[in-house]
């Protein structure tokens, strides 16, 4: 058997590799996503001050800690006993949309949208965000950046610190928001709105527009028909912050819709030899493989599963567009095309600018009042949040002295794992046949099957990343490496 | 980190340390001196003070001070000059020992507060690779 084994894979976040198993004949016999680290935050995390978590598991990543530090305070919310007042609802709310504008920009021009823009056989070096500078314009370049320097400003006056915010608290947030940071975030959300708007005009033009694309985007290639998560609020809507989770199956019936704090009843996890990072399934369904369709417990839990999972948008001009997108799948629902992940993210992006906006100019955001009193220091906790990869659930135990006796967490990109290695093979399957010569656009389209996912294995594995040159080795039935291809990063 | 901090110093000595969620610090003076474990005094600047800022105490993520290699031991060394145990006059080592021990029981986890970022430098010692 010829072994092709892409090692490390380039542009997400973290470090893993694939690996692609050719028969004798030279097609595909199967494919696997590898995630060879683990940082073991479950374990050393035991024993440490709960208040502790919302800091120590914002360090997970550098990228989503935003995700992390509010998870892990809403868990401390529920050990502590402490309902957080409306206003510290809404400011842990509002720092999380800023959040949200800034981290779905940077995927959609740094790391997914390299590949539509510039194109995936486009050559390495030009198949990035200066690339996609080039290709929209150096004005465009330069709002992406002004939209990350706004945003992580926003987060760092609400929170504290502009990465690894340290603000959370159970039962609360350290410190009001004042009249002056309160109108510089007005303005910073009524920017972000602009900027979401222009970018999703991008995407019309630039993906959806070029009838190359969007024939990849609607083709079998990319297509999985699995169960979708998100979480909504009370009418089934989107919310990113706070809800109940819910489930639907490929044809779009709900299959569940629980609180985050039943998690466990809802949700198992596989262990694999071959991988650090674990396979969650839904109990309900069980773990039949890495197969599509309803008999099969494997989920996805992305933007576009969030679309799925919801009835509509709450802001007006992201409702509009979420029309827009069901309307251009023929008004079927679920779409269960997985590179309009990339068009649900854009969506979101609108949607959290305009949840932003409107939650800087509520008139309690600069109440004086969003700290409660903890009523105790031990028992558990569940706390979750949608993160940009997916929903994120921390669960803690402490003991009488409010130290940690059982930690457990489960990140977006982990919940979309068994998805993400159906999608490599899917897309190897496809595009790599007998006889056919093995080119870099080839295989940057099976990364593109994971890369829409914008997996984060820094969270997934709880592993710091790497340096991302590209190798890829191929290796006959034997396991001689035939022929080496590699690109330096 | 202290020299960067705008919250003002007065000197006071305190019985003991809270945790976080235990009080709601005033927002213009030193945290350590209302009683929260504030690494300010043992980490080095150029953050800006930015937990501080908002009422949380520096946890010493900019690692020791220059020429520092225990980080920890530096910072327990400066809460002893700020922990007020009361008129020690005929008390016995063992009396002050244990006092001390009463106002450092509020803190269970002096590993991880101490030392958040730097137990394997304190222990390896900083220059090595």
């Amino acid at each position: 058997m010829k072994r092709i084994c892409i090692d490390p894979i380039t542009r997400l976040e973290g470090h893993g590799k694939i690996d692609i198993f050719l028969d004798e004949e030279g097609n595909v016999a199967k494919a696997c996503f590898q995630v060879p680290e683990l940082r073991g935050f479950e374990q050393f995390c035991r024993g440490r001050q709960a208040e502790d978590m919302p800091s120590i598991t914002s360090r997970i990543c550098g990228v989503c800690p935003e995700a992390h530090h509010l998870a892990s305070v809403k868990a401390l919310d529920r050990i502590f006993a402490a309902e957080p007042p409306p206003a510290a609802k809404k400011i842990r709310e509002l720092l999380y949309m800023a959040f949200f504008v800034t981290d779905h920009a940077t995927h959609f021009y740094a790391l997914g949208g390299p590949d539509f823009i510039v194109g995936p056989d486009a050559p390495p070096a030009e198949r990035n965000i200066l690339g996609v500078v080039r290709k929209v314009g150096l004005e465009a370049g330069k709002a992406v950046i002004e939209c990350r320097a706004r945003n992580h400003r926003a987060i760092q006056m609400l929170g504290g610190r502009g990465i690894h915010p340290t603000a959370g608290l159970p039962g609360g947030w350290s410190k009001p928001v004042s009249e002056a940071e309160r109108a510089e975030i007005e303005e910073a959300a009524r920017r972000n709105v602009d900027f979401a708007l222009f970018s999703l005009g991008v995407f019309e033009k630039a993906v959806w527009g070029n009838p190359a694309y969007r024939e990849m985007v609607e083709s079998g290639v990319y297509c999985h028909r699995t169960y979708s998560m998100g979480t909504v609020d009370e009418r089934n809507r989107l919310n990113l912050y706070d809800g109940r989770i819910r489930v639907v199956d490929p044809e779009g019936v709900e299959l569940a819709r629980f609180p985050a704090s039943e998690y466990l009843e809802h949700i198992a996890e596989r262990v694999e030899p071959w991988t650090y990072l674990k396979f969650p399934f839904f109990k309900k369904i069980g773990w039949k493989g890495f197969e599509d369709g309803a008999a099969s417990g494997v989920y996805s839990a992305t933007p576009l599963a969030r679309m799925n999972v919801s009835r509509g948008l709450a802001t007006p001009l992201a409702q509009c567009e979420f029309e827009k997108f069901y309307a251009a799948f023929g008004g079927r629902r679920p779409v269960n095309q997985r590179l309009a992940t990339h068009w649900a993210r854009l969506m979101e992006m609108l949607y959290a600018a305009e949840r932003m906006l409107s939650l800087a100019t509520d008139p309690e955001i600069a109440s004086p009042d969003v700290r409660a009193t903890p009523q105790r220091i031990s028992g558990t906790g569940v706390g979750s949040v949608e993160a940009p990869r997916g929903t994120l659930i921390h669960y803690y135990r402490a003991d009488e002295k409010g130290l940690l006796e059982s930690v457990n967490l489960i990140a977006g990109t982990t919940h979309n794992h068994a998805a993400i290695a159906m999608s490599i093979a899917k897309a190897a399957k496809s595009l790599i046949r007998a006889g056919r010569v093995v080119e870099e656009g080839m295989l940057n389209r099976i990364e593109m099957a994971f890369r829409l996912y914008d997996p984060c294995l820094s969270c997934a594995t709880h592993a710091l990343p790497g340096s991302m040159p590209l190798s890829v080795r191929i290796r006959d039935h034997s396991g001689w490496v035939i022929r080496t291809l590699r690109r330096e990063a | 980190m202290c020299a960067e901090c705008g919250r003002e110093k007065n000197g006071k000595r305190i019985a003991g340390f809270y945790r976080t969620y235990e009080i709601r610090p005033d927002p213009r003076t030193c945290l350590l001196e209302q009683g929260l474990v504030c690494m300010g005094m043992a980490t080095r600047d150029g953050c800006g003070a930015l937990c501080p800022q908002v009422n949380m105490p520096c946890t010493g993520c900019y690692g020791p001070l220059e020429g520092v290699v225990d980080q920890g031991a530096k910072a327990i060394s400066a809460l002893g000059s700020v922990l007020d145990l009361g008129d020690t006059k005929g008390v016995t080592g063992k009396q002050a020992a244990d006092r001390a021990d009463a106002a450092i029981a509020g803190l269970p986890d002096p590993a991880g507060t101490f030392y958040r970022y730097s137990l394997s430098g304190a222990v390896r010692g900083s220059d090595l690779p």
